[in-house]
């Protein structure tokens, strides 16, 4: 109701998209936190991240791969160094303290405040077909590396590094406005894709531990790993394979980008 | 016997996620899509830099690691 949303209480009018929303995304001056304000991460949608890369960083540790446990240890220490120093900052400061900031400022009254609503886009300083162009010149060179360098060079771990660094610095900075509270198709979705998540996640640990603990002489229970690795190992699949991980991780990129 | 039983157990995700895939397509009122869910996810910076460290460090495990 009008009524309602002019009364000055947060998350009381249903017709605000960010009304009761750990992201806000309301109005200022209503009583719903500001883009500012909102860049401030909740603690409910940011621990449970952390806390996958640590659980993440232990089992690897656990199955004897350091380098692979101080990787997703560093991320969980930094999100959560991130994380804690965002949360602590007060709402008026000047944007996130850390990694460099889109925020455009405090929306105002009136004005449109969803990231699709187009009344905030930033202009556009690298033409489109020069960012295409780029990203495939870049696939095309870590894929030649990734196949003709030596399987023990230290070319390869370098050029997965790099990739790692881009998509890194391309998707760090926090969208300029978030968004409002998920449409239940949007929720709906979210379930089901966590189903399946964890259907891999459940299986994959299970063949790991049963097939660690099982005798010697017992029925083999192969990792996803023993599945994959021969398509990354062999001359004839490895570029097709190096190319659909460099999709996957283009195609994530844009998703954050586009916002 | 084993072995096809966890084979077929894996083949399962990605026709799960397929079919999610074409739901989402064929009735986009009940089930949003990858992208728009992925969208939202996304706004939350813990939740994006976890998901790409995933998916970059498949990309590390099968070709470096």
């Amino acid at each position: 109701m009008a009524s309602s949303t002019r009364s000055g209480k947060p998350g009381e009018s249903a017709q605000d998209p960010g009304a009761g929303h750990p992201h806000g995304g309301g109005l200022p001056g209503h009583g719903v936190p500001s883009a500012k304000a909102a860049s401030r991460p909740s603690l409910w949608l940011s621990t449970p991240w952390v806390a996958i890369l640590f659980i993440t960083a232990t089992f690897h540790f656990y199955r004897g791969v350091p380098v692979d446990g101080f990787i997703f240890l560093a991320g969980a220490l930094a999100l959560a160094a991130d994380t804690a120093v965002r949360h602590r900052s007060p709402a008026d400061n000047t944007g996130p303290s850390t990694g460099p900031s889109t925020d455009p400022g405090p929306t105002p009254p009136g004005a449109p405040h969803h990231r699709h609503s187009g009344g905030t886009r930033s202009v556009r300083l690298v033409p489109r077909w020069a960012w295409l162009a780029a990203a495939a010149a870049a696939a095309v060179l870590v894929t030649a590396v990734v196949v003709v360098a030596p399987q023990d060079s230290v070319g390869i771990p370098a050029v997965v590094g790099l990739v790692g660094s881009a998509m890194l610095l391309l998707t760090w900075p926090q969208p300029p406005h978030p968004l409002g509270r998920a449409a239940p198709r949007v929720r709906r979705a979210a379930w089901w894709w966590a189903g399946v998540v964890l259907l891999l996640c459940v299986w994959e640990l299970g063949t790991y531990f049963i097939d660690r603990f099982a005798p010697a002489d017992a029925a083999v229970f192969p990792p996803l790993t023993d599945l994959l690795q021969p398509l990354f190992n062999d001359d004839s699949s490895r570029w097709a394979m190096t190319g659909m991980w460099l999709v996957a991780c283009g195609a994530l990129v844009r998703v954050v980008r586009r916002a | 016997m084993i072995y096809v039983l966890v084979v077929v157990g894996y083949v399962l995700v990605p026709v799960a996620g397929l079919a999610l895939v074409v739901v989402s397509r064929v009735k986009p009122a009940a089930l949003a899509g990858l992208g728009e869910l992925l969208g939202h996810v996304f706004a939350v910076r813990a939740a994006r830099v976890t998901l790409l460290l995933f998916v970059w460090w498949l990309g590390w495990h099968f070709l470096v690691g």
